[in-house]
């Protein structure tokens, strides 16, 4: 235990965010009710604060080792972060009007969000058990009270109730696996050192129970990304949580579970393929279908979305159950799993922010009272199918790109499985597409209500947050290079 | 097995059920204040598990901490704010109770079966009685090594203390 | 460099949209007049194109390459050779008469619907030339979108649901197609060490003979949803029934023809071992949807579902000369993938005139309009005429060396095919017989006026080529004939297969026709 000389460089987004957020607690104390529409600002500013060393760090170019390797800042640390931070900075944006108009508790809104985003960083560098233990929770525990945060509303209570008690049951059955793991591999923590164990130990009993840790860790990470069968919270949850919430656990809190999921297999199990990847093979095949069947069923646009979201895990998923005849893991999948989540990420939130933008106006989100939308506000509707084409993977929108890019990898791994899967992904793709098109349909083509047919007015924030989500999904369409190219720096192989 | 390994396994044991015990009537007592009872139990109990490992010091804040302040946070809690005490029938769900008995008895014979058809063979870790320098030795992990995710706990409880006060404050 | 003649062709239209869109919606006539002037604009090029396209040459022609997506290797590679040629020309050819054909019948959301044929254009345009197989679906899949609204947001009565349909048939080809692109794509990975999409070093690779089955039903589902071959044209009467004019001609005249051009572009010389193996079973499949889509279009009360039953028919006849795998009967289906652009494309808009007239599409309706409308009937029966196939129209040539070519093949399935020809005459002559012939027996049409200068206007180039083509066949089949015969000769090499000779005259009395009905005994391994 030699002298602690910490890469302050390294930990730098980590500080700042975690500086903000104790200073939103605080400087919320001391203004008042007229000055609290300042505190989105002060936390998008200590985002885009928390930004910058992301980028020196990008352009020095090393990979740094912290603590003994527990806690590393690469190429896939920086940029899940960057995806993060601008996910967390359009949540803020969508929040801003809404956390006002509903007047709930601003200050400690904006801290826990922050306290996610925190949880969110640390994961992405987290290479041993308890980081990532510690950082799983802290991205949790914010978000089990953000879903709660209409606190009048029996849904949004339902909401908590169930995030929060399914959330927990899960994350102890994967610490009941950290903790057999531990001690079966005499003490193994870091990845490193839990992988060069497996490969030692090829078989035998210790490794019996070593599979066993291995799909009990890899439950409460399914939970988090809501593969089924560990999706039953998500569509109650994502109902009843407040709107802006909602867009962050579909998105930034559904790729932090992906995150663990990511480093686990690939850092610390890669070894064990033959234990996972059946088991991700299942999930995957399982997700897609059942997220899109059900979704075909919903009425309510949140919930519709909310199995669409289970049914793009699934795609996620593809390329980790995709299996190299070599049985080595590759560049390629990872970086398509990776861009397929960059993709998403942008995408859902835009169809979040449209929804966001509409609600406003309608009170509701049935999709029955989004008939006509086109003929008082062709904006939103316009926009709106354009990020529901994307999440169908239709040109001219990056989730074509995305979904191609997923396909690639899962063919050129070759092999019968892997077709089947790639045959279970375009089966899903058509189902997904109809009812993405039913919901154009009802903008379209169906009669307006009868009531007031005024344009709806846009909040300046939430217009940004829709046309950043918009411009990227455009840019990403006709230059996929740069996704892409993000995919493959942030390879762990 | 020496006479001590068989002094150990029986505390273990005792332990144990204990915390079984405890654990099962947590979740299957009607009433939320004798919940909370079973509820110091187990964590007592677990603080023995910690002095078998020659944790004393965990052992110690396992006692002050979780028995002595956590439970009785509880407590208060559940007294002074206008919770209803007593029984709840309205909030069991029977059927439910045979998945859940399903699902878990299942869970349990899986683990018990792997555990005890391989656990065997894994060697034993090496545990060394803790000298004067122990608490130095925890400290130095806790704030060099594991220093990171040590602040990040910090941030788990401050926020969710935040979030809880948001939550229970009228308004 | 050379002029990127075929880029500004594929783009011009789309930057034609972003102009539109940029005029303020209730600026109708200026929205036309952008539109108008774009597609016209694009004819133009076009022009320019069969000027200074090289006859006589097989291999691809005002070729362009650029890096697109170097991290996975997908290039932006257009060309044309003779294949293309005409398709690239039809489609510049039909999109201004769609066009000015909707001006006055479109008067709803004009922007929007300026701004989706557009698109459309530059996608269809794009499928034509690309030779990049990513590129090829990329264009693909980006007809989709503006078709679904130009069929939902302006079609018929149940124009949602036929929108609906018409996409996800398509998607489900696409998801086929898709994968069978990468699989390529991989295969090249495995056999050179690079990745690529590119046409021409994908028709290098050695494929073996299972895969190239799997691969080439692949390719072919989504190729017959789009043409479509029976059974999978349950989608087509449909779409075409409920588009609106404009968006069942640029579907009948167009869009069906990628399908087949698709067939010939890439399963055939891409999997020439498949290709001889599984062309009997499209031959019976075309063959099906000759006599099948003729006998639907019996049936019909409906003139524009009439209409669309009869491209089943058609298409048949095109899928039947491309799989039976001879010089003629390739050549015979490429110049009817022209004629039916033509022909069809003309009926659609002759048929939507007359709707916009009396609002119905019942052929009950109608009787004895020739007494009111004598130009009009006119226009009509040339037309009928054409997509008949008589002597002295493009569909004559066409249909005679598709059935030529089969007969080389199979004189069978050429003479099952031949009564396709009898119930087209069938069907149409009835129609036409029921709708213009006779006394008019419905007041409401007596008001009928005939059609003004304009609707002439639109139709009249559409009859000048189907006259052009049938007496000048040369002019076409002069400059497919290099490409058609690499082709051939690419599955000869390669599929083991040998072109059925025409027969010669002394031989063929000493041993009946129909010998060699099997076409393709190779010596398959």
């Amino acid at each position: 235990m030699g002298t602690a000389v910490f890469d302050l460089h390294a930990l730098a987004p980590e500080l700042i965010l975690t500086g903000v957020a104790i200073l939103i607690l605080v400087y919320d104390l001391f203004i008042g009710d007229e000055r609290k529409w300042t505190l989105p600002i002060v936390a998008a500013g200590g985002i885009l604060a928390a930004g910058i060393p992301l980028v020196t760090l990008g352009l020095s170019d090393t990979t740094r080792s912290l603590f003994g390797g527990a806690y590393v800042v690469d190429g896939f640390a920086l940029v899940l972060k960057g995806i993060f931070l601008g996910a967390s900075f359009v949540v803020l944006l969508m929040s801003a009007q809404y956390v006002e108009e509903g007047d709930y508790h601003r200050g400690e809104f904006y801290f826990l969000l922050l306290s996610a985003v925190l949880g969110m960083l640390v994961i992405s560098s987290a290479r041993d058990m308890i980081s990532l233990f510690v950082a799983i929770e802290l991205v949790s525990s914010p978000t089990y009270l953000l879903a709660g945060w209409r606190k009048r509303d029996l849904k949004s209570n339902e909401a908590a109730l169930k995030y929060f008690l399914l959330g927990v049951v899960s994350i102890a059955i994967s610490l009941y696996g950290m903790s057999i793991l531990f001690g079966v591999t005499g003490g193994a923590l870091k990845f490193t050192e839990i992988a060069s164990w497996m490969s030692a130990v090829p078989s035998g009993s210790a490794m019996g129970v070593a599979a066993m840790s291995i799909v009990l860790i890899l439950v409460g990470f399914a939970f988090k990304i809501a593969a089924v069968p560990f999706h039953l919270w998500a569509p109650d949850t994502y109902e009843g949580a407040p709107l802006p919430v909602t867009a962050f656990l579909s998105v930034a809190s559904k790729t932090a579970g992906f995150v663990g999921l990511f480093t686990l297999v690939y850092l610390a199990f890669p070894a064990q393929s033959q234990v996972w990847r059946p088991v991700i093979f299942g999930l995957a095949i399982a997700t897609m279908t059942v997220g899109n069947l059900i979704a075909i069923k919903q009425t309510n646009l949140v919930r519709m979305l909310a199995y669409s979201s289970i049914a793009q895990a699934g795609y996620v998923l593809v390329p980790f159950a995709a299996t190299t005849r070599e049985g080595s893991l590759t560049a390629e999948t990872f970086a398509s799993s990776v861009t397929y989540l960059l993709i998403y990420t942008v995408m859902n939130l835009g169809a979040f922010a449209v929804i966001i933008a509409v609600a406003r106006r309608t009170r509701s989100v049935e999709i029955t009272s989004w008939s006509g939308l086109s003929k008082y506000a062709p904006g939103l509707a316009v926009l709106m199918t354009f990020f529901l084409l994307s999440l169908a993977g239709i040109p001219p929108t990056a989730g074509m790109w995305a979904k191609i890019f997923v396909f690639r990898s899962v063919i050129s791994a070759g092999g019968l499985a892997n077709g089947a899967l790639a045959a279970v992904m375009g089966i899903n793709s058509v189902i997904a597409a109809f009812y993405y098109l039913a919901v154009v349909k009802k903008m379209f083509f169906d009669p307006a209500p009868e009531e007031d047919l005024e344009a709806i007015p846009v909040p300046a924030s939430l217009a940004g947050a829709i046309g950043i989500m918009a411009g990227i999904t455009f840019v990403l369409f006709v230059i996929p290079d740069v996704a892409v190219r993000l995919g493959y720096g942030a390879s762990l192989v | 097995m020496s006479n001590q390994q068989v002094v150990q396994v029986i505390i273990f044991g005792i332990a144990a059920a204990l915390i079984i015990f405890g654990g099962i009537r947590v979740v299957t007592a009607q009433n939320i204040v004798r919940a909370a009872l079973y509820l110091v139990l187990t964590l007592a109990a677990t603080a023995g598990l910690f002095v078998l490992l020659l944790a004393e010091f965990i052992a110690a804040v396992q006692i002050l901490i979780y028995v002595g302040a956590v439970v009785v946070i509880l407590l208060f809690g559940i007294m002074l704010t206008r919770a209803p005490i007593g029984l709840t029938p309205d909030l069991d769900n029977e059927s439910a109770r045979i998945w859940g008995l399903v699902a878990g008895l299942v869970f349990l014979g899986v683990v018990t079966f792997v555990l005890w058809r391989h656990f065997a063979s894994v060697p034993a870790l090496e545990l060394s009685a803790p000298d004067s320098g122990a608490n130095e030795a925890l400290g130095r992990s806790l704030l060099v090594d594991w220093v990171a995710p040590f602040e990040a706990v910090s941030m788990v409880l401050l926020s969710a203390l935040i979030g809880a006060l948001a939550m229970a404050r009228k308004d | 460099m050379e002029f990127p003649l075929l880029s500004l062709i594929i783009w011009l239209p789309l930057v034609g949209a972003l102009t539109v869109a940029l005029i303020p919606k209730d600026n109708k006539q200026a929205i036309q007049t952008a539109a108008v002037a774009t597609t016209v604009a694009g004819l133009g090029l076009g022009v320019w194109l069969f000027t200074g396209f090289k006859q006589g040459e097989a291999a691809m022609q005002m070729v362009e390459a650029y890096e697109w997506i170097p991290a996975i290797g997908a290039r932006y590679i257009v060309g044309i050779d003779g294949i293309s040629l005409f398709m690239v020309l039809l489609t510049l050819f039909m999109f201004p008469i769609a066009i000015l054909a909707s001006l006055g019948q479109i008067q709803d959301r004009l922007k929007a619907y300026a701004i989706f044929m557009l698109i459309l254009e530059s996608a269809i345009l794009g499928a034509f030339c690309a030779l990049d197989l990513l590129l090829f679906f990329f264009f693909w899949e980006a007809m989709l979108v503006p078709m679904y609204f130009l069929i939902a947001g302006w079609g018929g009565k149940r124009r949602v649901y036929a929108a609906i349909k018409f996409f996800l048939y398509t998607m489900l080809g696409s998801a086929f197609l898709l994968v069978a692109i990468f699989l390529l794509a991989w295969m090249h990975q495995k056999q050179t060490g690079s990745i690529s999409f590119d046409l021409h070093s994908l028709l290098d690779l050695e494929i073996a003979r299972s895969t190239q089955l799997w691969l080439f039903i692949a390719f072919s589902v989504s190729f017959a949803i789009k043409v479509p071959v029976f059974p999978l044209h349950t989608w087509l009467p449909d779409a075409h029934t409920e588009a609106p004019t404009a968006g069942s001609v640029v579907l009948a005249a167009v869009l069906l023809k990628l399908g087949t051009y698709g067939f010939l572009r890439y399963s055939i010389p891409l999997f020439p071992k498949a290709t001889v193996e599984l062309a009997g079973v499209l031959v019976v499949l075309g063959v099906i949807g000759i006599v099948y889509g003729a006998i639907l279009c019996l049936k019909q009360s409906d003139i524009k579902r009439l209409v669309a039953y009869s491209s089943v028919s058609h298409l048949g006849f095109v899928v039947l000369g491309i799989f039976a795998l001879t010089f003629q009967g390739i050549q015979g289906g490429l110049l009817q993938m022209l004629n039916h652009g033509v022909a069809t494309g003309a009926l659609f808009l002759l048929v939507g005139m007359i709707y916009e007239r009396r609002h119905t599409r019942e052929i009950d309706e109608f009787g004895g309009l020739a007494s009111k409308m004598p130009v009009f009937a006119g226009l009509f029966l040339v037309t009928v005429f054409a997509s008949i196939g008589l002597p002295g129209m493009g569909g004559f040539i066409g249909e005679l060396l598709i059935l030529a070519g089969t007969f080389l093949r199979n004189p069978w399935i050429a003479a099952a095919a031949a009564t396709g020809v009898i119930l087209a005459a069938v069907y149409l002559l009835w129609a036409y017989q029921r709708v213009f012939t006779g006394k008019i027996d419905n007041e409401e049409n007596e008001r009928l006026s005939d059609i003004g200068a304009k609707e002439i206007l639109v139709v009249v180039p559409l009859v000048v080529l189907m006259l052009f083509v049938g007496f000048f066949p040369r002019y076409f089949l002069d400059r497919t004939e290099p490409s058609v015969r690499q082709v051939l000769t690419r599955v000869e090499e390669k599929g083991h297969y040998r072109e059925p000779e025409i027969p010669d005259p002394v031989a063929a009395a000493e041993k009946p026709a129909g010998g060699d009905s099997h076409g393709g005994h190779g010596a398959m391994p």
